[in-house]
């Protein structure tokens, strides 16, 4: 046995630094696509006139989906920040998808709801409405209070009651800045006929309804360590990732926190499936799948902007329960969607994009075990020392550290957003991520993969972060 | 952060703008006078700032031609700084700038002649829209704000062969409602063949008004394609003519989902003197006739008024038959709302009353 692992060890060492210098190797064509399609959004900012694009009535009037469900904490805030949008005609949907907190109590109190009969077409089937309630002090505002069916059916019926042409799929956890609308929505009323979806980068805080904004100089990022790196991650995820798959047009995932979509598309679509575990992901694929097989226009674009702040697990379990759902979720995908694999039907889509995704997603679980389980029976049976070990690890985390650093300085030369301190904090801590943050996101992902063999299909919605207790409602 | 130009005296504004350009480098003054999120008030200084230190041929010739896509946003910057010092070569630079052809640029130079006012940048805005250089719908904003009335110019996009510069033609034209001839082409317009361009024309006559606009409207109201019978309406709730609202009435039993709820929506604009009528369609023989009347009365706060006259007493027989039918019509839940409501000021025998009137429906 031992004379078998010192013959294989080598050669599974060798594998494994093949299959990392292939995934940075990507990773890097994959910064410097990205950083051109970054600096292309920032120089159209800079000519954008959005006053006009606010003000104007030929600005398409948006349908805003607010689902929620158990988030009376931090609910009246995001709905508040969806009311205030900067934008020339907007309704806000929040639909409550039978909470078992506060959530509707908190709402009613603080918006003065009040049960409205309207009538809608029931064009997608949803769980039983409760109610339909109008506010006396927002107009744009309807609540519809129904029975829990997940938030795709939560924004199923979003979509049932939208009037307008576009609707804007958001989180209830989240809290979106004055301008998010207005930024998303730019470049939909540039293309409407070949962009169909919108997202955008999101900062992750542990109270975003406390984190203040980045357009007033007052976005504060705290000193949890678990939140700064999801923080970074998210960054790398949309300055590094996202930017260069919309260049390349195969962005496969719109984030459920901010999607916008034409109406006519979900529509056709025939709205968000229940039967994955997230909604979000699956309906960039569904949207890819079939526009691109019928040979239509179709295009799907990361904004770089930082448009919102959400709610980060500020614990590892909660983390690691978060992601696991995020890894089954690629995977139902990737496997429901597999024949665009190497599809040339499909262009980038199957080309790059899905291949992509097989190497740093679907894969990834496996490899990153084999490396890790590799690297330790290397120095056990001493194929190499510990002080190579250590000297290959201290690379690996630097390497890692630059594309933090890569994602942290491009939004820094676009906008600054965070003041210098929170900026050198983050630029510090970004060499630790290997070994303080990454293990817990290997193991969420191996597990959402056992998960996902073993047919698991539950939200595993994380406990909200701690707060102060609200006062009581009247 | 840039400073707050509201609530401040012109002055002010001058004086805030020199203390910054005093303060700043050139190369962020440069940078800050070509970016478009800068208030006018700081641009122009900025601008003029900028031209003095570095001379106007470095944006003249950066503003002329491009090579590649650097070069491309450098022009798009130097065009913005020429036009906010009002540089005399700016206009002939935003024509070449909208006639060569590239989307950005072509946005930009969209963008700069909105804020011009001069016929000749109107001109070019009106060629931009017929040639599609840009998003119509980013030019016909720029010329919806023009400075300057370019009525006689939007006026040749009405007779066009192309039903989309029609269209444009009737939706920029509802800026102008004071001029006659204004009236009388989007009348014409509602004759087109085709139907968005009605949809517009109509659309624009609602904002317009004027004698022909209700007959135009109403005569919309029967067009075969359904958006143009919801934009009939909305028009006439537009013109808040609640004498017509039997007319929008059997619209509440369309086919269609969407002129309904423009039904309902235009109801509703007319204000609370179509309740009478609104209230005749409570016993429609069409189930969406029925619930949409129900929704209207609420909405429009008739059920609410009826419950505050039954908790000072003087509810009538009609009141009550109305509550019944609105309950009847609407569901439960108008008339549950409108008991939740008032509770709180109702005598027990009222609300012993108005939950009968609930009751009776819902069994």
């Amino acid at each position: 046995m031992t004379a078998f692992l010192h013959d294989a060890l080598p050669v599974a060492v060798q594998a494994c630094f093949v299959y990392l210098a292939l995934t940075y190797l990507l990773f890097a064509v994959q910064l410097l696509v990205a950083a051109v399609e970054n600096v292309r959004r920032f120089r159209e900012e800079r000519v954008e006139d959005y006053r006009l694009l606010a003000g104007s009535r030929f600005t398409i009037p948006v349908s805003v989906i607010m689902p929620c469900y158990n988030e009376a904490a931090v609910v009246v805030a995001g709905v508040r920040s969806a009311l205030d949008f900067d934008y020339f005609e907007h309704e806000v949907i929040v639909v409550n998808d039978g909470s078992r907190d506060d959530t509707m109590a908190v709402l009613t109190a603080a918006f003065d709801l009040h049960r409205h009969q309207i009538f809608y077409r029931r064009t997608m089937p949803t769980e039983e409405v409760r109610g339909l309630y109008r506010s006396a002090t927002h107009p744009r505002l309807l609540v519809v209070d129904k029975a829990n069916g997940g938030k795709a059916d939560a924004l199923n019926m979003g979509i049932n009651l939208a009037r307008n042409r576009y609707v804007c799929c958001l989180d209830g956890d989240t809290i979106y800045e004055r301008d998010a609308l207005l930024k998303g929505m730019r470049l939909a009323v540039a293309d409407p006929a070949r962009v169909v979806g919108v997202t955008s980068l999101l900062a992750v805080g542990l109270h975003p309804e406390r984190q203040g904004s980045a357009r007033d100089d007052t976005r504060r990022i705290g000193r949890s360590l678990l939140i700064n790196f999801q923080h970074i991650d998210y960054l790398r995820s949309f300055l590094n990732n996202r930017a260069a798959w919309s260049r390349l047009d195969f962005m496969l995932c719109a984030i459920g926190a901010f999607m916008i979509w034409r109406r006519d598309v979900l529509m056709e679509m025939g709205g968000f499936s229940r039967n994955f575990t997230c909604e979000d992901i699956e309906m960039t694929f569904r949207v890819y799948e079939r526009l691109l097989r019928e040979g239509r226009p179709c295009k799907v674009l990361a904004l770089p902007d930082t448009l919102a702040t959400t709610e980060g697990p500020a614990r590892v379990s909660a983390l690691v329960s978060q992601r696991a759902r995020w890894q089954r979720v690629i995977l139902e995908t990737v496997w429901y969607y597999r024949r665009m694999l190497f599809n040339p039907r499909y262009k980038t889509v199957g080309l790059i994009g899905m291949p992509f995704y097989l190497i740093t997603e679907v894969l990834a679980p496996l490899f990153e075990l084999m490396t890790v389980i590799t690297l330790v029976l290397a120095v056990l049976f001493r194929v190499f020392d510990f002080t190579q070990f250590l000297l290959f690890l201290a690379a690996i985390s630097m390497l890692n550290a630059c594309f933090s650093v890569s994602a942290l300085l491009l939004q820094d030369r676009m906008m600054r957003e965070v003041q210098w301190r929170d900026l050198l904090h983050l630029v510090l801590i970004s060499p630790l991520e290997l070994i303080l943050y990454r293990p817990s996101l290997t193991y969420a992902r191996f597990k959402g993969t056992v998960d996902y063999v073993r047919g698991q299909k539950g939200w595993n919605k994380f406990d909200r972060n701690v707060r102060q207790p609200a006062p009581p409602v009247a | 952060m840039v400073p707050r130009g509201k609530e401040q005296a012109p002055e002010q504004h001058a004086e805030r703008a020199r203390a910054l350009v005093a303060r700043l480098p050139a190369s962020a003054i440069e940078r800050l006078a070509a970016d478009a999120s800068m208030p006018q008030w700081l641009a122009e200084p900025f601008a003029v700032r900028t031209v003095e230190r570095r001379g106007d041929a470095r944006y003249l010739r950066a503003a002329s031609s491009h090579r590649n896509e650097r070069g491309l946003w450098k022009r798009i910057s130097a065009l913005r700084i020429l036009c906010a010092v009002g540089h005399p070569e700016a206009p002939g630079l935003l024509k070449t700038a909208l006639l060569e052809g590239d989307l950005d640029l072509a946005g930009a130079a969209v963008s700069l002649l909105g804020t011009q006012s001069s016929r000749e940048a109107a001109e070019l805005l009106v060629h931009a829209l017929r040639e599609r250089r840009h998003p119509p719908s980013r030019v016909a904003a720029r010329l919806d704000r023009f400075p300057l009335d370019v009525v006689d110019l939007l006026a040749p996009l009405v007779r066009d062969a192309d039903p989309s510069i029609r269209y444009w033609g009737a939706t920029l034209l509802a800026r102008y409602p004071a001029r006659p001839e204004v009236e009388a082409a989007l009348a014409g317009l509602a004759m087109d063949d085709d139907p968005s361009v009605r949809k517009a024309a109509v659309e624009s006559l609602g904002v317009v008004g004027g004698t022909g606009a209700a007959p135009t409207a109403l005569r919309l109201l029967g067009d075969p394609v359904f958006f143009v019978r919801a934009h009939a309406a909305r028009a006439l709730g537009d013109l808040e003519r609640h004498d017509l609202a039997p007319r929008v009435l059997p619209l509440l039993a369309d086919a269609e989902w969407w002129v309904r709820t423009a039904a309902k929506d235009a109801l509703q604009a007319m204000g609370p003197e179509v309740a009478a009528a609104v209230a005749g369609s409570l016993d429609h023989p069409d189930r969406f006739a029925r619930n949409g009347a129900a929704e209207v009365l609420q909405n429009l706060g008739v059920l609410d008024e009826i419950a505050a006259r039954a908790a000072r007493g003087d509810v009538t027989v009609d009141d009550r038959a109305l509550l019944e039918k609105a309950a009847a019509a609407g569901g439960i839940v108008p008339a549950t709302g409108t008991v939740r409501r008032i509770l709180p000021a109702v005598s027990d025998r009222m609300r012993t009353l108005l939950a009968g009137a609930v009751a009776r429906p819902a069994s």
